[in-house]
């Protein structure tokens, strides 16, 4: 069980934290970010399987190509947006999802496909567990500190984060936000990248890949206080638990439930997450 | 196969709980016992906590009325679990995207496709070049041959029928149909006539998996 639930909740913080850290600074939802998965999963695909490069090669090919998915987002699409604190940078992103999922389900068709990846296993303590469930959490563990590091002593971290602050006030006194917002985007898109490779490996690249884990990632953000990078991962580690329980004992459905009326409730008594900091005190 | 305990996981769906039921009958009536019976979402895609719950209920037989892909992700899921069970499936099993899911975990599960009387018709040559030339030099899916079969079936009813409903259950229950997927007739209970069910079998061979004919082994 503790394996599962290890598994589980490294998984469900690394397709939240892509999201999570975008929401930090624009703070708007991109709903894009599980077709940025499913994308990532499809350039390895073609990268590996279809012109038969390495696997090193197709995957570092895969995560450029989710880098500049992100940066492109961000420049062609919700550049103007950002500051007009509206709800068209959400509905955008929705149509995004949609737009990007049609493209791959046209380019590739709608058949599940194969990453030609071996997801093989090693024997710890007794126990199978998979070469990507450890690598996810060596991603998480380096990616988490990293990103706390670049907002607390990066010059452009500090500008990143005064723009949820007050994005009018920095652009009035003339500072450029583009470039860190898109480095921002692009780093999200890398996150999306890599939990796509989790994903192609753990069950098949198809358009709709990461749907369920997107709805999911949502609701540990949404719990774990969307804007806090070590809020995802205490939050898909306090959520992973009870999902996994009540998938053991009532399905599917009650799990979905149960995740759904705790992010609810987490939205109605406490709406900054439970383990949200104040970005001014920061 | 000897097996005197059963789980059955099944599809929430219409198709997957009539499977699930026709299963549980049969399994029964032989005087099996049926020591699990779970159903999952038609998008579940995570089986860890479910194997988990199987693992309390020792080594069984495991039939699978699930989707390709889901089912490829289970035995996955129960091989990584080290669960011993045998597996079991129908005829969506020689869907690819079984092997796309469950990869070379798959080596001994076995399934059975009903395969109608006349394999190689006329008909299945002229649909298998006609597939093979608009999907990329793919195999049909068994769906595929079914499906087109059933419209042609439809179509040719409907007009020789016209507007009379008797007249097209009497066309149907004396039908002998030169199809895509062999030669179609309807018993009694108007389910579809198999010339013979082969059992089959996953094996792992030359680093891929192939499906055997599980007498011939």
């Amino acid at each position: 069980v503790l394996i599962n639930y290890l598994e589980f909740a490294g998984a469900l913080a690394l397709i939240s934290l892509g999201f999570t850290l975008l929401y930090s600074i624009t703070r708007f939802a991109n709903f894009s970010h599980q077709a940025t998965v499913a994308f990532t999963a499809y350039i390895c695909y073609a990268a590996h399987v279809l012109a038969g490069l390495g696997l090193v090669v197709s995957i570092s090919l895969a995560l450029l190509a989710a880098i500049l998915l992100g940066m492109a987002e961000y420049y062609l699409l919700f550049r103007p947006f950002l500051s007009s604190q509206s709800s068209i940078p959400v509905i955008i992103s929705f149509g995004l999802g949609v737009f990007i999922q049609a493209c791959l389900s046209l380019g590739f068709g709608t058949d599940t496909l194969s990453l030609g990846i071996q997801d093989t296993t090693v024997i710890l303590s007794g126990f199978k567990v998979y070469y990507r469930d450890i690598w996810s959490w060596v991603v998480l563990l380096i990616t988490i500190p990293l990103l706390e590091l670049f907002f607390r002593r990066c010059r452009m971290g500090l500008l990143l984060r005064a723009i949820p602050v007050n994005l009018r006030q920095i652009q009035i006194w003339g500072v450029s936000v583009h470039l860190p917002l898109m480095l921002i985007f692009g780093i999200s898109g890398l996150l999306a990248g890599v939990a796509g490779i989790y994903l192609g490996m753990a069950e098949a690249v198809s358009p709709a890949l990461g749907y369920k884990w997107g709805i999911w990632a949502f609701s540990v953000a949404v719990i774990g206080g969307l804007g806090s990078v070590y809020g995802t991962l205490l939050g898909a580690l306090i959520t992973a638990l009870p999902i996994l329980l009540a998938y053991r004992f009532g399905g599917a459905i009650m799990a979905d439930s149960l995740l759904f009326f705790a992010a609810a409730l987490v939205l109605m008594f406490r709406p900054q997450g439970l383990f949200s900091i104040n970005i001014r005190s920061v | 196969m000897g097996a005197a305990k059963a789980i059955i996981i099944f599809n929430n769906s219409e198709w997957g709980q009539q499977l699930a039921d026709a299963f549980d009958k049969k399994f029964k009536a032989d005087s099996g016992e049926i020591s699990m019976k779970e159903g999952v979402a038609e998008d579940q895609t995570l089986f860890s906590p479910l194997i988990g719950k199987i693992k309390t209920a020792g080594n069984t037989v495991m039939f699978l009325a699930v989707g390709p892909s889901q089912a490829g992700l289970i035995i996955k899921e129960a091989k990584k679990q080290s669960l011993r069970n045998q597996f079991l499936g129908t005829d969506n099993f020689t869907a690819q995207e079984i092997i796309t899911a469950g990869g070379k975990t798959l080596d001994g599960v076995r399934y059975v496709v009903p395969t109608p009387k006349g394999e190689k018709t006329a008909e299945r040559e002229a649909f298998d070049r006609i597939y093979k030339e608009t999907f990329g030099n793919k195999e049909p899916h068994i769906f595929a041959l079914n499906i087109y079969d059933a419209v042609m079936i439809l179509y040719k009813t409907a007009l020789q029928a016209g507007d009379s409903t008797a007249k097209a259950i009497n066309i149907l229950e004396t039908l002998n149909y030169a199809g895509a997927g062999g030669t179609i007739q309807f018993d009694k209970n108007h389910d579809i006539q198999a010339a013979v069910y082969n059992r089959m079998v996953f094996r792992e061979q030359h680093g891929t998996m192939a499906r055997v004919v599980a007498d011939n082994e």
